[in-house]
């Protein structure tokens, strides 16, 4: 079995190599173009057929006294395998870094949750600030991870995921892979991947603080 | 994972931690137990110093469970998780330090008799030993009322008049919920916080 590009081995101890680091592109494609990235990508992934998914996300804020930006964890659930656990996702402030680095870098912790966090996340202080359903494919290359998804917002707290309301005519296209902070090789192997993409759909640096800027 | 119980043996007087541990395994021996290898339960404790709200939040670790984390709030919200927990603890250092002297474990023999699993503990805190913990697990029933009886024997066989007289009332989840680890480290929680407490006063 291939382990998913992701995959972090249940052990004691947290291994040592643990991977934290994100890199990562992200770019977005009209939905008219978005089955020809598909095929696209299933070509570029030796033809494995691209795995559906469609997850719900509760995005958490937790202020922070020493500085202006909260803490972000995301709450994941995926709505099309109900049996698989609940994920919490810490999620580190983005860097877009120098023109010499390839990709954006954020640090990222998964950690799987037995049941609901909801009220784990609420005695730490965190509160839930948005949430959004993802739907979609998950293709993967090696330890590269690409997913293409409508983001759509819940309709109510039943999640009947046949009556999503998509919140925007295109796809969010995202290429990663979580890797040790001392890889250096990891952010040159998501940025050659998505010239492969190219001229599809180009997956460039996103200064996130600028788009914050503009809203 | 069956009905567990867990409590502080309290020790007579002029008898030292290692003179005690020797008791209960010669004891825990005779009635037929074999060693079953070494067990550890570490615990350790987190506050928000800046929110005075906020409850206390336990970290522990059970060798029982090796690919498990079990996080668990003072009166609060129990959550298990992987062994990732304590990395993203780290990430929200900013506002969740750990407890000063907030380190506390459990570390000792192991027996297997039957169908029962008995763990004879040495609680410390840094390098010095505070107390001694006894487990016992009947692993065969998840429902704590329907094996208390055969449970309750074996505990006075082996702590004799510190067996409890009747079924505690931390053992008996509400309603007919099955007996879950979440029981077992609230009762592991509620035996540190007794054995600091004890230490302090003295």
């Amino acid at each position: 079995m291939v382990e998913p590009a992701n995959y972090q081995p249940l052990s004691g101890e947290i291994p040592s190599n643990v991977n934290v680091q994100e890199y990562f592109l992200q770019g977005s494609i009209l939905d008219a173009n978005a089955d020809k990235l598909k095929q696209r990508l299933q070509g570029l992934c030796d033809n494995v057929p691209p795995e559906p998914f469609t997850d719900h996300e509760q995005i958490y804020f937790l202020k922070n006294a020493t500085s202006m930006l909260p803490i972000i964890v995301k709450a994941c659930k995926s709505l099309a395998k109900p049996s698989t656990p609940w994920q919490i996702k810490y999620v580190g402030a983005t860097e877009v870094g120098e023109h010499n680095k390839p990709t954006m870098i954020r640090s990222c912790v998964t950690v799987a949750v037995s049941n609901d966090p909801a009220q784990f996340l609420d005695n730490l202080g965190f509160s839930l600030q948005s949430e959004v359903i993802l739907k979609g494919y998950f293709y993967r290359k090696g330890r590269l991870q690409i997913t293409v998804s409508k983001i759509s917002v819940p309709p109510t707290a039943t999640c009947d995921t046949s009556k999503l309301e998509a919140s925007a005519s295109s796809h969010l296209v995202e290429v990663n892979t979580t890797a040790s902070p001392r890889d250096e090789t990891a952010g040159d192997e998501v940025k050659n991947f998505c010239q492969l993409l190219r001229p599809a759909i180009v997956l460039n640096k996103v200064d996130h603080r600028k788009l914050q800027q503009w809203q | 994972m069956g009905v567990t119980y867990i409590c502080q043996w309290k020790q007579p007087e002029g008898q030292n931690i290692q003179q005690s541990i020797e008791q209960i395994s010669s004891c825990v021996e005779k009635l037929g137990a074999k060693k079953a290898g070494l067990f550890q339960v570490e615990c350790e404790s987190f506050n928000a110093p800046n929110a005075p709200n906020a409850k206390t939040l336990h970290l522990i670790y059970d060798s029982e469970f090796p690919a498990s984390r079990f996080a668990l709030f003072e009166e609060g919200s129990f959550l298990v998780t992987d062994v990732m927990l304590s990395a993203f603890l780290s990430k929200l250092r900013a506002v969740w330090q750990p407890k000063k002297g907030g380190k506390i474990d459990c570390k000792g023999q192991r027996y297997e008799l039957g169908d029962f699993l008995i763990k004879l503990g040495v609680v410390s805190v840094g390098a010095s030993a505070k107390g001694i913990s006894v487990e016992l697990e009947y692993a065969p029933c998840v429902y704590a009322r329907d094996c208390w009886g055969m449970m309750s024997e074996m505990l006075q066989s082996i702590i004799g008049e510190q067996a409890p007289p009747s079924l505690p009332s931390n053992l008996q989840p509400k309603g007919t919920e099955r007996f879950s680890p979440e029981l077992t480290m609230q009762q592991y929680v509620e035996m540190f916080n007794n054995i600091r407490k004890t230490v302090v006063a003295r």
